[in-house]
């Protein structure tokens, strides 16, 4: 009876994701000669290509993955699929000269993504490792402070250079958000029981067993302000109070975290210059709009000129803001298509939190809760810093948004976390 | 062992909840700024994709009488705008994106970028990506009288206006020094400091102290009034008249028994001051006004130039050397009437313009059309005789004293053919105590024009 209903979901769930899946292909593909034409005036390969590898990879990553984990969140490989298309067609039309790169990043991403989802114990491993995992994630991290360097010459020098190969590069702060997730997961579980019973009787108590780790979480912001990473520091901030608040249900934890953070800002904006320059670009940016709220201003008026239909793909001119491949790909789909592409991009993470945090409420142990819950706060956190820094509602913080933006770590680590997310999905067993 | 499922749900929830609103925030944000704020921040001086779109204007060309191409936008994207003619002159002016527009290119600006009221033309070239394709316009400008007019001003500071009667079209217009508007942006700042303002347009906006140039209008104002007669004797003309500490008389010795005919062929300064006396200060400023001396002539390009104050020495004023300074443009507009019947007709200098489908219809002269007149035909025509000199022209050219600096400079009038008259010309040479140049050349434009096909 079981295995039939079981037989029955994963056929439901395969049509729907097939259906989604092609849609999602009909929408890449039209983008991609509709690039072609109005570049080159003709529909050329050299901007089909990338659609195409990216369809062999998300149709092997369907049928791998309806074959192997038959149960698996049909809305995910979707979205993923959506966000990283479009990112192709984006990074093709603002920085041709990276396409490359990100196909090939974008394989090996959904390779992982693939290990992640289907081969077995990876859950295990993590969990086993996560003190040796995350000490090398910080060591890692630790050596960009000595041999760091930024690909593009200049600006915060957060990359290593992997060594025989050539030009490329690895941020490790972005393998550090995987490794931090699965950490605090794994800690929170452990101290499931002593972090909530009795709480209030006794509350000094926990104290001995929040120590280490806020000892943990206090290296990691010390690296990531000595690096001037504010963007990630930012989202570890968040990660932490956020599964801190899921595990505790205190609500003071998140108003103190709040307080912190806060009380940071105030001083890291007396302390940083780049601090100073995005709150006072942000606060308000006009009187320097050729200035320092040049990039600020040149977004506002990407998504003023975008309207609410866009400017067509390769027909506005985002080109202005600078660095519009990374850090505002965002902005550069709200002149191109308009308010109704930016939208839709806010639709497809509000779809990714919302699944993962069903999946969280399916899960079966603490472990695998907080795991897809640190996992989908890391991408909406994420994804609404940089959103609410084009669109003027936060300051910048300088971090990409997951799988749109250009950056090879960032879409390798997202796609690990996808890969999780799937495996979670996919097995309700009591298997950790 | 583990807490119940429901507490950690509910949190699970409340947090999705926060992100929710996170998301519902930022798509609030998306619409504010992509609807209600979008236009006044587009609208700003510093968004790049106005300049932009103001670089990809594919202007309309300007073309002369002819369709000789006189201005043109060339280029695949990003279009520059080209003279074919360098010395094409102040009439078609300038379009620069760093310095602006002057001429034509400024008065017509908007037909030349193709501006349009129709609000589905103008959608749809929005939503096409269409680059903005302007209109062109036909003047009455002759590119070849214009180039010969240019190259025998040579280097000598001044102004020329050529028109075709009794149409007053501007078949030529120059003014020097000039600069080539094909180099305007690398010389701009080098053009606006020089003291010879070559940028200044000298036919419609350098104002000269007009001397006796003003007996021919003069005395025309008073034999239609009755004050004198052509025929009737004056005693002591040649009497001399000294201005600025200097002396004039009249530019040869005029016969024994001088009549007020004569006083205009040997262009006598003391009988103007006697007639001037008679005028008064009303008369004069009357007779300024009704050949158009103390108004901008209305025309596609600047005109405006101070406006002089009445005349307060009437002895002064009768010799031009008072308060009146006019523009070689109203000069020639002056003349010109006396030129045909005796009516003030405005200046043309458009022929044509295309309208929005591409068609061309024929440019509506604002005012004036048919003209008002400033003396009779008779009157005129009797100028027109005690005027024409031996090779079937009529010329009256003086030299004048001008400004404080007690400097010289040269007026020609000159009309041909002396039967019935189809070209006007004036002709002023700056710094010129000889007025021979002046003469050569107004004589061999009016040749070159009577010539041309």
């Amino acid at each position: 009876m079981t295995f039939l209903l079981a037989e029955e979901l994963a056929e439901d769930n395969g049509r729907r994701e097939g259906i989604l899946l092609l849609l999602t292909a009909v929408f890449v593909f039209l983008n991609a000669i509709a690039l072609s034409l109005a570049r080159e005036g003709s529909i050329q390969g050299r901007h089909l290509w990338a659609p195409a590898v990216w369809a062999v990879l998300v149709t092997a990553a369907f049928f791998s993955l309806r074959r192997f984990r038959p149960l698996h969140d049909p809305f995910l490989l979707p979205v993923v699929s959506l966000l990283t298309g479009w990112g192709l067609i984006l990074i093709d039309r603002l920085a041709p000269n990276f396409l490359t790169r990100q196909v090939i990043w974008l394989t090996l991403g959904t390779a992982v993504l693939l290990a992640t989802a289907i081969l077995p114990r990876n859950l295990r491993l993590l969990r086993h490792y996560r003190y040796t995992l995350l000490i090398g994630g910080l060591l890692l991290l630790a050596a960009t402070l000595l041999f760091g360097v930024n690909p593009s010459g200049f600006g915060a020098a957060l990359w290593l250079p992997i060594p025989l190969a050539g030009r490329v590069f690895f941020q490790p702060s972005e393998l550090l958000k995987l490794l931090l997730v699965v950490f605090l997961a794994s800690y929170f579980d452990e101290r499931q029981i002593l972090l909530q019973g009795n709480r209030l009787k006794n509350r000094w108590q926990t104290f001995p067993y929040l120590a280490p780790l806020l000892l943990m979480w206090g290296f990691c912001i010390i690296l990531l302000v000595w690096q001037r990473d504010l963007g990630a520091a930012t989202l570890f901030f968040i990660l932490f109070l956020s599964l801190l608040y899921l595990a505790t249900g205190d609500r003071r934890y998140i108003a103190g975290g709040l307080a912190l953070l806060l009380a940071a800002g105030v001083f890291a904006y007396y302390a940083f210059d780049v601090v100073t320059l995005r709150v006072d670009a942000w606060w308000n940016p006009w009187p320097e709009a050729d200035n320092r709220a040049f990039q600020i201003v040149q977004s506002l008026y990407a998504l003023a000129a975008g309207g609410v239909l866009g400017q067509g793909v390769g027909q506005g001119f985002p080109d202005y803001i600078p660095v519009v491949h990374s850090d505002f790909a965002f902005a550069a789909i709200g002149e191109e298509w308009g308010l109704v592409g930016s939208l839709a991009v806010v639709i497809c993470f509000a779809l990714l939190a919302q699944r993962g945090i069903r999946i969280a409420l399916l899960g079966k142990r603490p472990f695998r809760q907080y795991l897809a819950a640190g996992i989908t706060i890391l991408f909406s956190a994420q994804a609404l810093l940089i959103m609410g820094g084009v669109t003027k509602l936060v300051p910048l913080t300088g971090v990409t948004l997951p799988f749109v933006s250009y950056g090879g770590s960032s879409l390798l680590i997202s796609h690990i976390m996808i890969g999780l997310l799937l495996y979670l999905s996919a097995t309700e067993t009591n298997q950790p | 062992m583990n807490q119940p499922p429901n507490v950690i749900h509910a949190r699970l929830v409340g947090l999705l909840r926060v992100i929710m609103l996170g998301f519902l925030l930022v798509a609030l944000a998306l619409v504010y700024w992509a609807t209600v704020r979008s236009a006044d921040i587009l609208g700003r001086d510093d968004n790049p994709r106005l300049v932009e779109a103001e670089l990809r204007i594919r202007r309309g060309r300007i073309l002369d009488r002819h369709n000789q191409v006189l201005a043109e936008s060339v280029g695949e994207e990003i279009v520059q705008r080209v003279y074919p003619i360098p010395e094409i002159g102040p009439a078609v002016g300038y379009y620069s994106f760093l310095h602006g527009t002057a001429g034509v290119e400024e008065s017509l600006d908007e037909i030349l970028r193709g501006e349009t009221a129709d609000f589905w033309r103008a959608f749809w070239r929005q939503v096409r990506h269409l680059p903005q394709q302007g209109r062109d316009v036909q003047l009455t400008l002759d590119a070849d009288l214009q180039k010969t007019a240019d190259s025998l001003l040579g280097n000598q500071r001044g102004a020329i206006i050529l028109l075709s009667l009794p149409d007053n079209e501007i078949l030529a217009m120059v003014s020097h020094p000039n600069f080539d508007p094909n180099l305007l942006d690398e010389q701009f700042d080098a053009l606006s400091e020089d003291e010879n303002a070559p940028l200044l347009n000298r036919v419609t906006q350098g104002q000269y102290q007009p001397g006796r140039v003003l007996q021919p209008f003069l005395l025309a104002w008073a034999w239609q009034l009755g004050l004198i007669a052509p025929e009737q004797p004056i005693a002591e003309a040649n009497k001399p008249v000294s201005i600025n500490g200097g002396v004039i008389r009249c530019t040869e010795i005029p016969p024994d028994v001088t009549t007020w005919a004569d006083v205009l062929k040997f262009q006598c300064p003391a009988p103007m001051q006697i007639l001037a006396d008679r005028m008064g200060a009303a008369g004069l400023d009357q007779s300024f006004m009704a050949f158009g001396l103390t108004t901008p002539p209305v025309l596609p390009l600047n005109t405006e130039t101070a406006v002089p104050e009445p005349v307060a020495d009437p002895l002064l004023a009768g010799i031009g050397q008072e308060n009146l300074v006019v523009t070689p443009l109203q000069m020639a507009l002056a003349w010109a009437a006396l030129g045909s019947d005796g009516r003030l007709r405005p200046a043309q200098l458009v022929t044509a313009v295309q309208d929005e489908s591409g068609e061309w219809v024929a440019w509506e002269s604002e005012e004036m059309a048919t003209g008002e007149t400033a003396v009779s035909a008779a009157t005129a025509r009797l100028i027109r005789r005690l005027l024409t000199t031996d090779n079937n022209q009529i010329e009256f050219s003086v030299p004048v004293l001008s400004g404080p600096q007690s400097t010289t400079n040269s007026w020609y009038l000159g009309m041909a053919p002396a039967s019935a008259p189809q070209f006007a010309i004036v002709v002023i040479v700056e710094q010129s105590t000889d007025p021979l140049n002046a003469i050569t050349t107004g004589r061999n434009i009016l040749e070159a024009a009577l010539t041309h096909p």
